[in-house]
């Protein structure tokens, strides 16, 4: 089943669904994305884990920063 | 959705413990799936850290590796694993075994408290210090 829905978007938003093949189908999968997340964040708080989300974020940077520094090692072994 | 991390059975004892580790571990993994991706957590990392948790740390370890929605996904050993286990094994306990062949076969960091225990199968960049 879907519901038919007219919604607002900020300017730079509706842009760029005017760029993708199916707007419905990207709208569903940020939703759906966005609904994981919050239910593995109350997943952590039954747990007794509280994040933040500025720590979410230092920790993807943090990730970032690794997976580049194994990137560069890879490519000083190979050049 | 690809694998993006390798959690091996410290990050999860890390998580079980509820403190600051368990936070740090939290993090990482909400970042990941955030992106789309997910975690992956060898199987025998998950029993390794079963057996050492308690009963209540068990619920906690079957619910953030058992949902089929959930942030992490358990990765199997497979037929193909097992040469490459195999040959691990003569270096590391089963469950850091699996999870070299796995941060390997999925071109994942793996994310560990036990650096040291990798240092003659690993290179240091491909570990994630927790």
């Amino acid at each position: 089943m879907t519901r038919k829905l007219s919604i607002s978007l900020p300017d730079d938003l509706a842009e760029h669904l005017d760029t993708v093949d199916n707007a419905s189908a990207y709208i569903a999968d940020a939703i759906r994305l966005r609904r994981k997340g919050e239910r593995t964040r109350e997943m952590f708080a039954r747990h007794g884990v509280q994040i933040t989300e500025e720590g979410v974020h230092a920790a993807g940077e943090r990730l970032r920063t690794a997976e580049e520094r194994r990137r560069q090692a890879r490519a000083e072994r190979t050049a | 959705m690809s694998v993006r991390l390798i959690l091996d059975t410290s990050a999860l004892l890390g998580y079980l413990a509820a403190d600051t580790r368990a936070v740090e571990v939290s993090e990482l993994m909400a970042t990941v799936e955030d992106n789309g991706d997910t975690c992956g957590v060898p199987a025998l990392c998950v029993i390794a850290a079963y057996q050492q948790a308690s009963d209540q740390q068990r619920r906690m370890l079957m619910e953030l590796t058992g949902s089929d929605d959930g942030p992490t996904v358990i990765l199997p050993v497979l037929a193909t694993d097992v040469g490459h286990l195999a040959d691990l094994v003569a270096e590391l306990p089963y469950d850091l075994a699996q999870a070299v062949n796995a941060a390997a076969k999925h071109d994942a960091l793996l994310g560990t408290y036990r650096r040291n225990a990798y240092r003659d199968t690993l290179d240091p960049e491909e570990i994630l210090d927790l």
